[in-house]
């Protein structure tokens, strides 16, 4: 399974990421067991101390909280939390790397608008 | 020390059984047959059982160095291949008188209790040149010093036995030997270089290093 | 999960440890604290000093200078120490003990280590399919390191330190080494100091890394930690050159290709963001294998 995570970035933040798409998609609702770190561990061959960094990170961001002898969960209000936060880091990420993709291939400022326009109608996006 | 040792069982107890087996037939078929080859292959034997102790000591070198990798202590692996090399020339030195007091030739006389360190002294000062010549690192340097050393062993013993064919004087195994001046020097002088080695031995072993 | 690590908190150190073989200077004023309940991984290249440092540090050979201690205590035929670390040699059919047979080999762990697990090890060797009658000599390459394994393992020592295990397994091995590795680990939190020069596949084992190059540790971190000091920013050569000189960075390693400039760059968050802002300059991350080779790789640049 190790396969799934890529060289470019570092492992905890990949295992941080996975578990906050999970939560985002509704695979992780909230109130819900998410895998504990030996599980991840295990799945990923890799050390516990990673994997345990990745979720302390969802922990120290409200996302994740531990019960105690039974393992870790979604919390209550994490999806809001995230997307409050994944929408911030949008705008600075993803969509500062789109619209210099654009740039790079020449296209101005309507063209984009309209292309991201026509593409969010065909994705159903209200 | 004792686990040391107990890394040792295997080849006392094989050397024991087949060279002590073997030395059996050889005892029946002189005592029993008339057939000579036994006689000759009991002297032959018996001389060589001088040497054995220290051919079996340098093969045992990699056990003392598989027990250091493992974290045996260095003075336990160098206390436990004197033993073994002292159990050795023991067992040894036994076939040798059981060879040449049985075997009834009357070329060879009968070994006493005073020619004994006659065939120990020897025996012991081989197995600590081993021990020396065996810390040094595996290699070409080690191979041609064992190369070396091995000879001057050779022509040493053929040396001393011509002497006694030439001269007059008594036959390595005579119980004559011992009494007279010659062979205590003989045994002097195959001491020194054990004791100096012995100790050489020792000391280079409280730096060896572990080589697997 | 009960962890239990015999180790009682002990740290093998090793302080101003010098050594060199002949006129050549193999280690140089070396300091390393091993803690306890960790997985290390040593990285360095071919001839670096990883087995020499690693012998050392196990009482196995001698030092021109330096000391290494274990829970306070020196090394060197100290049985207290001796029986808490096992280190799992690398074999070969060269070696002074290569006539020696798996059992004995085997038979001499459990006598010299303490904790020793007959039964893992009786198991891992039949997993493995090795024929405990044969002599290492005649055993495979990867043969024996399976057998290394196998030992490291059973010590259950509180520090174990592996050289160069993976060597000559293949691939689908070399994971099962790892899955075992950690779920021993998982089990029992005992300290492992693994040798290796397959860094990538081995990276996310280790919580940390240490580098050896030239006779020194140039880094002792968490893997994590030291990959994100590195990035390859590349861009147009002018403007490449440009930002960096702006920031003050001197790249580790360069690579030109046409008008297009590669960089490896060491620096912290604020650096790469701002290096990231540039619409001209692409920043990406590096694997540990790249920032290896960033550290270790001077002097042999092509062109």
């Amino acid at each position: 399974m190790k396969g799934i995570l890529n060289d470019q970035n570092l492992i905890y933040q990949q295992i941080a990421q996975m578990l906050e798409d999970g939560i985002l998609r509704g695979e992780y609702p909230e109130e819900s067991q998410v895998p504990s770190t030996n599980e991840l561990a295990r799945a990923f061959n890799i050390n516990p101390a990673t994997a345990a960094k990745g979720i302390n990170r969802l922990v120290d961001e409200g996302l994740l909280y531990k019960r105690r002898g039974i393992g870790m969960f979604v919390a209550e209000g994490a999806l809001k939390t995230l997307q409050t936060r994944r929408r911030k880091a949008f705008a600075g990420e993803q969509v500062r790397a789109l619209v210099r993709e654009a740039m790079r291939l020449g296209m101005s400022r309507e063209e984009l608008l309209q292309l991201v326009g026509d593409v969010s109608q065909e994705e159903g996006l209200k | 020390m004792t686990r040391v040792l107990r890394l040792y069982r295997e080849l006392i107890f094989y050397t024991v059984v087949v060279l002590g087996g073997f030395t059996a037939l050889l005892l029946a078929g002189i005592r029993l047959t008339d057939i000579s080859l036994f006689e000759t292959y009991g002297n032959v034997m018996s001389m060589f059982c001088v040497i054995f102790p220290a051919l079996m000591i340098s093969n045992s070198w990699a056990t003392a160095n598989l027990a250091m990798s493992f974290g045996a202590r260095r003075a336990s692996c160098f206390w436990s291949l004197e033993v073994v090399g002292l159990l050795l020339v023991a067992f040894f030195v036994g076939i040798t008188v059981l060879l040449t007091n049985l075997a009834a030739s009357p070329e060879v006389a009968p070994v006493r209790l005073y020619t004994i360190p006659v065939l120990v002294i020897p025996s012991i000062s081989q197995v600590q040149v081993v021990l020396f010549i065996m810390q040094m690192s595996k290699g070409r340097l080690r191979n041609v010093i064992w190369g070396v050393t091995w000879c001057a062993g050779w022509f040493l013993g053929v040396g001393i036995e011509l002497v006694c064919l030439f001269d007059d004087i008594p036959a390595f195994f005579s119980p004559v030997a011992l009494t007279t001046p010659f062979w205590a020097i003989v045994c002097l002088v195959f001491a020194v270089p054990g004791i100096v080695f012995g100790v050489l031995a020792r000391k280079g072993m409280e730096r060896a290093v572990v080589q697997l | 999960m009960e962890r239990t690590n015999p180790a009682d908190g002990r740290v093998l150190r090793a302080e101003g440890l010098c050594k060199s073989y002949g006129k050549q200077q193999v280690l140089l004023d070396l300091n390393l604290t091993i803690e306890p309940g960790c997985i290390y991984g040593l990285i360095g290249r071919n001839g670096a000093g990883k087995t020499t440092l690693l012998s050392i540090l196990t009482g196995q050979n001698t030092m021109d200078a330096g000391k290494v201690t274990y829970g306070g205590e020196p090394v060197w035929e100290n049985p207290r120490a001796l029986s808490e670390l096992c280190f799992a040699r690398e074999l070969n059919a060269t070696a002074e003990t290569a006539q020696i047979s798996v059992k004995e080999y085997l038979y001499a762990g459990q006598l010299f280590c303490p904790h020793w697990d007959k039964a893992m090890a009786d198991s891992l060797i039949e997993k493995f399919g090795i024929d405990r009658k044969k002599r290492i000599a005649k055993l495979s390459k990867g043969q024996m390191s399976m057998v290394t394994i196998t030992a490291a393992l059973a010590s259950k020592a509180p520090i174990t330190i592996l050289d160069e295990p993976a060597a000559g397994l293949d691939v689908i091995m070399r994971e099962k080494f790892y899955r075992m590795l950690l779920e021993e680990y998982a089990a029992t939190g005992r300290t492992f100091l693994v040798s290796t020069h397959i860094i990538e596949e081995a990276s996310g084992v280790f919580e940390r890394v240490i580098v050896l190059d030239e006779g020194h540790i140039i880094a002792d971190r968490p893997t994590e930690e030291l990959i994100d000091e590195f990035r390859y920013v590349s861009g147009e050569k002018t403007a490449l050159d440009a930002a960096l000189a702006g920031h003050g960075v001197q790249p580790l390693q360069v690579q030109e290709l046409g008008a297009h400039k590669m960089a490896a760059v060491r620096g912290d968050a604020r650096l790469f963001a701002a290096l990231a802002d540039d619409p001209a300059l692409t920043v990406a991350g590096m694997n540990l294998q790249n920032v290896f080779v960033a550290l270790c790789g001077h002097g042999d640049e092509e062109g």
